[in-house]
């Protein structure tokens, strides 16, 4: 489930590329709806200052002799000559502007009705609504945005609740790149030494030599600043994602009754008749700042029909990839017996069901077990229950990496990965078979380029000049 | 009056040699064009053959035919092996070579060669079809400054430095290609009118020394290589004697007498306006940028077993003669050195290589083609390598036939062909092993193998040649099955070994001799029978069979690491493949940067791979092209 979020996020700046998109001007309300002092309505385009001359008039923006990024006052006027809205004209031209086209933005009053009514003036005038993400989508094309800088805006534009929008425009400042860079630079400037002390012979190699116990030095500090990335990435993963929470547990274990009862809303059937969810039925629930994505799932039992048994497998499945699973069992049944089908790996939260069926003196024997005690009627323990919840996933560090700036895609953390398992390779090829600097310098060249692949760089190219720049070699 | 030939090569320098030699080898009627038959394979610069990433060209070179190998084999007075301790991939053969010798050599196999006739003189204009309609200017022969005309329908221009060269020591001027050689003058200009841009490069050459002026008691002596590899793997074993080199340093001395003078230095005066390579700075240039080093390694390197002078490799200069003069007595066992010649800079017009196909045919003029120094590289070896595709190329054009297919993955020569096509050259370029992203399989000691059916598909190597070279292949296969199937007795443990164990953990790892001191003796035996010669095969010279052992056992040793190394490369090469259409217009995708937009347009790239290594064009200008480049396509599939 994941994997298709993070798919499904990224699409917009793959797919639909082409020749015609840039050709036509597109308007859209830049600024977040809502009440503010100030609304944005943004052109941009080939035709974005004709569009807007029909607007603001030849004098805020003359025919010839526009000047870049100077805002002037303007009265806007909509076709028929009546007044729209007093405001500011800012015109950025090619190619210093965002998406890297001319682009106009209208400084409105705020409020929607302003720039709802500025938007459609400018639609009259031969704009175009644009699509989701394409201003963006353009600036990538033009070359204006980084990939992670491009990627960042994607998840800005889908970002669900504040955390993640402030991870978000962390990243769009370079945050990501500035710390991968971090690492890249000590193993840049190893692979440089390494590939000056082949490419020449003598003094100069001495020059640039590398004791091995340097090497292994700078490997394992790239190894542990990697790893830090890497908890930094799963925390991002669940920051921009929502932290999973799989239901699991026998049927008629309450599960979607819990669930509803979380939502506060009635989103999954409930029925008294074991087996009622087939399907995982998924929602969002906004606590403490933290975004969790709740997932009711089938019961687990052995005698269940074929559509069921396919909703377990399902259910296994999202467990397997879930950050927290809570096991649901009825107050008055025992304990224990569904531990199994908790996947490894995962934080499992016990949770004893329908207190208000069971005898009140179970309450007690089921907290010493550790279960959390709640009834979806009586909404008995669902404030400890959300607690524990955000005690399990560390809400307080979630929102320090959303801090941080590391909003890291699925292919950053893919990446990563990948690099420190490298890394690890290379430290064991040193270390344990003493493989000659050509080897070594071959699988260091790799990391970095799995490396680059996440900034968007390609040192390869570079090298050379990094070797020239920095050691006399040569005769 | 008037010749025809069906190729004729304009330079007898390293590129011109082996172009000439090749075009004729394969049957065509080949002239020669130089200023001074005397001058064919001169060194101006380094009295050397080989090194770093460039003995591996000469490894391939002499695979494939080519003359390089074999002449310095046979007029080398020193031999090291470098890099021996770094792993087998970067390990080279490098030679000082008795210059006079080495051109007399040269001088008598390019007179000796049936079907090549040397023509002295100044070529000074190109004769050429004026272009009708789109189609493309035709090369039909090569004007002379005296008026001579020569026609052919191929022609490789191999020029080296004499194009507009202007020798710099201090303030003095001269025009030149080098030393005591007149420049070229006229074919800058015919090669503007045809549409060819130039840009001005920019080289040195250190100081020579009088030998009987050193004082040898005060230097480091260094000696060649005990057991001599020879480049071709025609010679059998080299017996020559050495000579040797002698080692000295720079000191603060003369680092203050450089500082002093530098105003007067045509480089740092502005004088100069060519790019020199940052990989062979001048000793001014060292001195400058490096402010913090105390001293600098400086090679005397004798330039023929007879000969009176001394190379100082690592004193490439320009400034003036007084202060070089000053500056190398201030040298330990220099005190008293005399300056037989002085170090001069050497500017001079190049052709920026985008203007070449991969076959190193031009663009603006078809059937002329570009090799060497003209093309922005530097070096002997560089050079000679695309003399030898350019003199194939340009018969198998004659022939109708396809230009060579040298993909980068397979040989330095590929890798040389593919940057000179993709690279914006700014400065003398320079093979080094870097450039090979798979390095860890261009190596030496597979080149026979990398390059057999390349060799046999060219045909210059004669008959026996190739049986040897086959012969040679051969062998290393057979002693590579041995090591990955055999199992054979431990000797440590007791039970049974995969021979590939024994040699996957000798100790030494990665680095160590092909077998190790302590096998079974089943294993010692396999491998001998498996190096023998068998039926119909020639005898191999036991360095030969020594060397197909090191490629089998290093073959298995770095199998792991060229496989996860190619996989890297697919993943990152993925869109690779996609053709480039010759006619897309780059121009007006102004989703493109504008940078790329231009380049893009220049070097018109064949496919997405070659476009993603041109310098400059972004990862995002890539995934746009590459969207691009499919809609163009189906629009005129769609429009036809």
């Amino acid at each position: 489930m994941r994997k298709q979020g993070a798919a499904r996020r990224a699409a917009p700046f793959h797919d639909g590329l082409g020749m015609s998109t840039t050709n036509d001007t597109i308007v859209a309300i830049a600024t977040a709806t809502g009440e503010a002092g100030l609304a944005i309505v943004r052109l941009s385009g080939p035709g974005a200052l004709d569009v807007a001359r029909r607007l603001a008039g030849a004098r805020a923006l003359p025919r010839e002799g526009v000047r870049s990024h100077l805002a002037r006052a303007a009265t806007l006027r909509d076709a028929t000559g009546e007044v729209l809205d007093h405001g500011l004209v800012l015109p950025m031209l090619a190619p210093r502007s965002y998406t890297g086209e001319d682009v106009v933005e209208f400084h409105c009053h705020g409020g929607a009705l302003c720039a709802r009514r500025v938007t459609g003036a400018c639609r009259d005038a031969g704009a175009r609504p644009a699509g989701p993400g394409e201003f963006t989508r353009r600036a990538f094309l033009n070359g204006r945005l980084s990939l992670d800088q491009a990627e960042a805006v994607a998840d800005l534009i889908h970002a669900e609740d504040e955390l993640a929008a402030r991870a978000a425009l962390r990243q769009l400042r370079g945050g990501l790149r500035r710390d991968v860079e971090a690492i890249e630079r000590p193993l840049l400037d190893l692979l440089a030494r390494l590939e000056g002390g082949l490419e020449f012979e003598g003094d100069d190699a001495a020059a640039v030599a590398v004791p091995r116990a340097g090497l292994l030095a700078v490997l394992d500090a790239a190894l542990a600043a990697l790893a830090l990335l890497l908890a930094d990435a799963d925390a991002a993963r669940r920051v921009r994602e929502g932290v999973h929470v799989v239901l699991l547990g026998a049927p008629n274990a309450g599960k979607s009754s819990l669930f509803n009862a979380l939502l506060s809303q009635e989103r999954a059937l409930v029925d008294a008749e074991p087996g009622t969810t087939r399907d995982v039925v998924a929602a969002r629930l906004h606590h403490g700042g933290v975004s969790f994505v709740l997932h009711d799932t089938a019961g687990l039992r052995s005698d269940g029909g074929r559509v069921e048994a396919l909703g377990m497998a399902r259910a296994r499945e999202a467990a397997a990839s879930a950050d927290v699973v809570l096991l649901l069992s009825e107050l008055s049944a025992t304990s224990g017996s569904d531990v199994a089908d908790a996947p490894a790996g995962v934080v499992v939260l016990k949770v004893a069901t329908k207190a208000d069926l069971a005898d009140p003196s179970r309450r007690e024997a089921a907290r010493r077990e550790g279960r959390l005690v709640t009834s979806a009627h009586g909404g008995t323990g669902l404030d400890e229950l959300r607690a524990a919840l955000l005690a399990a996933v560390d809400g307080e560090r979630l929102r320090e990496v959303a801090d941080l700036g590391h909003a890291f895609h699925e292919r950053h953390r893919h990446r990563l990965a990948a690099a420190r398992e490298e890394l690890a390779a290379l430290r064991d090829e040193v270390a344990l078979r003493a493989a000659p600097a050509e080897v070594a310098a071959g699988l260091l060249a790799g990391i970095l380029a799995e490396l680059g692949e996440v900034t968007g760089r390609v040192f390869s190219e570079n090298l050379l000049g990094e070797v020239f720049a920095r050691f006399c070699v040569g005769k | 009056m008037m010749h025809a030939f069906e190729v004729i090569v304009i330079g007898g320098g390293h590129a011109g040699i082996e172009a000439a030699l090749a075009a004729a080898r394969l049957g065509a009627r080949t002239a020669l064009v130089t200023h001074d038959r005397r001058e064919i394979g001169r060194m101006p610069c380094n009295p050397a053959v080989g090194g770093l990433g460039k003995g591996h060209l000469v490894r391939e070179i002499d695979a494939l035919g080519g003359e390089m190998g074999r002449a310095i084999d046979a007029t080398g007075i020193q031999f090291r092996v470098l890099n021996r301790s770094k792993g087998p991939a970067v390990r080279a053969p490098r030679a000082q070579a008795d210059k006079h010798a080495y051109q007399a050599r040269m001088a008598a196999v390019v007179a000796a060669q049936d079907g090549l006739v040397v023509v002295e003189g100044d070529a000074s204009d190109l004769l050429v079809d004026a272009p009708a309609g789109s189609a493309p200017t035709r090369l039909r022969g090569v004007v002379l400054s005296d008026g001579r005309e020569l026609l052919a329908p191929r022609a490789v221009l191999a020029t080296g430095t004499f194009l507009g060269g202007l020798m710099h020591v201090g303030d003095e001027r001269t025009e030149g290609g080098r030393e005591g050689a007149a420049a070229s003058t006229g074919l800058s200009g015919a090669l503007e009118r045809c549409g060819f841009t130039l840009r001005r490069l920019k080289t040195g050459t250190p100081p020579r020394l009088w030998r009987d002026s050193l004082d040898f008691s005060r230097l480091e002596t260094q000696p060649g290589d005990e057991v001599i590899e020879p480049f071709s793997f025609i010679t059998n074993e080299l017996q020559t004697i050495q000579v040797p080199c002698h080692l000295t340093w720079t000191g603060e001395r003369t680092h203050a007498l450089i500082r002093d003078n530098l105003h007067r230095s045509p480089l740092f005066g502005g004088i100069i306006e060519g790019t020199g390579p940052r990989y062979c700075p001048s000793i001014e240039d060292k001195v400058v940028r490096f402010a913090d080093r105390e001293r600098h390694l400086v090679f005397l390197e004798p330039e023929g077993r007879d000969s009176a002078e001394i190379y100082v490799n690592g004193l490439s200069t320009s400034l003036p003669r007084d202060v070089q003069d000053a500056f190398v007595r201030t040298l330990p066992g220099l005190e008293r050195a005399v300056l037989a010649r002085h170090g001069y800079a050497v500017e001079y017009d190049s052709a920026p290589s985008w203007q070449v196909r991969a076959s190193l045919e031009s663009k603006p003029v078809a059937g002329l083609y570009l090799a060497g120094q003209i093309l922005g590289t530097s070096g002997y070896e560089e050079a000679a390598a695309q003399g030898l595709a350019a003199g194939v190329n340009a018969v198998r054009s004659l022939d109708g036939r396809e230009p060579l297919d040298l993909p980068r993955g397979g040989s330095y020569l590929g890798v040389l062909l593919d940057d000179l096509t993709t690279k914006d050259i700014t400065e003398p370029y320079r093979m080094f092993t870097s450039r090979a992203e798979r390095r860890l399989a261009l190596r030496c000691d597979n080149a026979a193998a990398r390059l057999l059916p390349l060799a046999a598909a060219i045909g210059l190597l004669p008959e026996a040649e190739l049986r040897r070279l086959r012969a040679r292949v051969a062998a290393a296969e057979r002693a590579g099955r041995v090591l990955r199937t055999l199992r054979c007795r431990d000797l440590v443990h007791g039970g049974s070994v995969a021979a590939s164990d024994l040699v996957l953990q000798a100790p030494g790892g990665l680095d160590a001799p092909p077998l190790p001191a302590d096998i079974p003796v089943e294993l010692r035996d396999a491998v001998a029978a498996a190096l023998l010669p068998a039926a119909g095969e020639p005898t191999l010279p036991a360095r030969l069979v020594e060397e197909a052992l090191l490629q089998a056992a290093v073959d298995l040793r770095y199998e792991g690491y060229i496989a996860k190394q190619d996989k890297m490369l697919a993943r990152q090469g993925h869109l690779g493949n996609l053709e480039l259409p010759e006619d897309l217009p780059y121009a007006g995708m102004t989703t493109l940067s504008k940078e790329s937009r231009e380049k893009l347009a220049r070097l018109r790239p064949a496919n997405l791979g070659q476009a993603s290594r041109i310098d400059g064009v972004r990862a995002s200008d890539l995934a746009v092209l590459s969207v691009l480049a499919r809609r163009w396509r189906d629009e005129k599939e769609g429009a036809s």
